[in-house]
């Protein structure tokens, strides 16, 4: 198989559109739809036959989740990794979802606090505070500064992120390659875990009487274990996925299931 | 204010979200931006300017975490910077007007996450047939309705009054408004779902259970936390595994 390579041009058009990266943003998937815009390109440059440029788009049209400022890493590794994987070396499907995961999650939550907790704040008050002083430029001052360590941050991110990756896989022989994806695919799992204890709120607003007392059912959970609702939902999804239910019948059936739950005040 | 400055607001609203969603996140909609914009256009710019300042101070801790849907401050703003400008009433009154808004505009946001979910399944199609264009306009599709949830809302608001938006939201009846947001708070697990069903190999799917009976019982990890133990986990599994394949070369 010949050597695929991504030129500079086809790194500055990624880092253009990893800047649509929360289109089309919905509950399912997140920003699962802005990461496989900007990666079209990407697969259609590297792939030449049909069936592995849909099993690229399938593969990139999945849960994605992260700071819209800090994407640039992980859109610079997987192109390099999908490099690779068109270039015939053993990058397997599996290790691509794998970084993506172990990721994203980390990487939001270093940009929620440093980003959002602490810069915007602080650029925003002092901004505000030239406002209500009456200077007219604190708006521009506060967008200009705001987005230069935004678009510096995207931009250099993604290059780092692709040299990165490139370096990591010249240099190292193929069995090392090996394990350290499947340490990847091990972290991926991880946090996925962690992501799904975090980030997922299923609650339930039951109330049951014992003699006169009322008791919400909630923090009797918690007791026992924190989340299990959570891990429940998400293991009955993974259970109908494996049994072969299509992701549109089993979106269907959340859809119904917890709006009744929700229409009768259970959740 | 005329119908074309109603018009105006309300499609420069709807843009400065839409930036949010395809062009990077540039922070535009925050009242300290559009305060002055929208003062611009209603020919007061000093009042737009001293209302989204004041606004951002109130709003400046108000963030989206993990998908979920805040105060709409944008649509907010908007308002609240008319609401002053055209009543007279200076800040108080853009609070008034504001901080309700904030709230039920939330609604239009959820809609269209929710209208979005739909469209990742027939671009899930688009996909399976390998068509990349019928993907690209699932992505516009989505982007549309959100630029509508910002717009409509703005402009019912400018034109008709705040308290017609507000009065709108209240006509929907609280189960149903808990029901759909019960469905929001669900569907990430069909992502998740998703996730594990690409990731999980026989023999490494304990590790999930790992990660989240962690991050569940000691929920002061955060996703930081969890990432570090992780990283170090498997740097110690690789380099293991690494000296044990050389020392049997």
């Amino acid at each position: 198989m010949a050597e695929k390579k991504l030129t500079k041009k086809d790194l500055n058009q990624l880092f253009l559109r990893s800047n649509a990266i929360q289109s089309a943003f919905n509950f399912e998937r997140m920003q699962g739809m802005g990461f496989i815009w900007a990666m079209i390109p990407v697969i259609n440059k590297l792939y030449d036959t049909k069936e592995e440029r849909i099993e690229g788009y399938k593969r990139h049209i999945g849960y994605f989740n992260s700071h819209p400022w800090l994407v640039g890493p992980i859109y610079g590794i997987v192109a390099s990794m999908e490099e690779k994987r068109a270039s015939g070396e053993d990058v397997t499907e599996e290790n691509i979802q794998a970084i993506k995961g172990a990721l994203m999650g980390p990487l939001a939550g270093i940009g929620d606090s440093l980003l959002w907790g602490a810069l915007r704040p602080i650029v925003a008050g002092v901004c505000a505070s030239l406002a209500l002083a009456g200077n007219g430029l604190a708006p521009l001052i506060f967008a200009v500064v705001l987005n230069a360590i935004h678009f510096g941050l995207q931009y250099y991110g993604l290059n780092f992120g692709y040299k990165f990756a490139d370096d990591f896989m010249e240099k190292m022989e193929g069995f090392k390659i090996a394990v350290w994806m499947e340490a990847a695919t091990i972290l991926g799992l991880f946090v996925v875990g962690g992501l799904s204890a975090t980030w997922l709120n299923v609650k339930t607003k039951l109330v049951y009487t014992v003699g006169d007392a009322s008791v919400a059912l909630q923090p009797q959970i918690d007791a026992v274990l924190p989340k299990l609702l959570p891990l429940l939902v998400v293991l009955a999804v993974f259970g109908l996925l494996r049994k072969g239910k299509s992701t549109t019948w089993v979106m269907g059936a959340i859809c119904i299931v917890t709006f009744v739950l929700g229409f009768c005040g259970i959740m | 204010m005329g119908f074309t400055q109603v018009l105006i607001i309300s499609i420069i609203t709807g843009l400065a979200y839409l930036q949010r969603r395809f062009c990077g996140d540039c922070q535009l909609e925050r009242p300290l931006v559009l305060g002055p914009v929208v003062g611009l256009v209603l020919g007061d710019f000093e009042t737009g300017l001293f209302v989204g300042a004041s606004l951002e101070l109130v709003f400046m801790g108000a963030q989206a975490v993990g998908g979920s849907v805040p105060s709409n401050v944008a649509i907010a703003s908007a308002l609240g910077t008319a609401g002053a400008i055209v009543s007279g009433s200076g800040l108080e009154g853009a609070m008034v007007v504001a901080l309700p808004v904030a709230v039920v505009a939330t609604t239009f946001e959820t809609f269209a996450k929710a209208v979005s979910a739909f469209f990742v399944h027939v671009a899930d199609n688009y996909a399976e047939k390998g068509d990349w264009k019928g993907i690209s306009l699932m992505v516009h599709a989505g982007n549309l309705f959100h630029f509508l949830a910002y717009f409509v809302p703005t402009f019912l608001g400018l034109y008709f009054g705040a308290d017609y938006v507000t009065a709108l939201m209240n006509a929907i009846p609280a189960n149903v408004m808990n029901g759909i947001s019960a469905i929001g708070a669900t569907l990430p697990a069909l992502g998740f779902g998703l996730l594990l069903n690409n990731l999980a190999t026989p023999g490494f799917l304990g590790y999930f259970f790992i990660g989240f009976a962690l991050s569940a019982y000691i929920p002061a990890f955060g996703v930081m936390g969890i990432a570090f133990i992780g990283v170090a986990y498997v740097t110690v599994y690789a380099f293991n595994k690494l000296n044990k394949l050389e020392g049997e070369e």
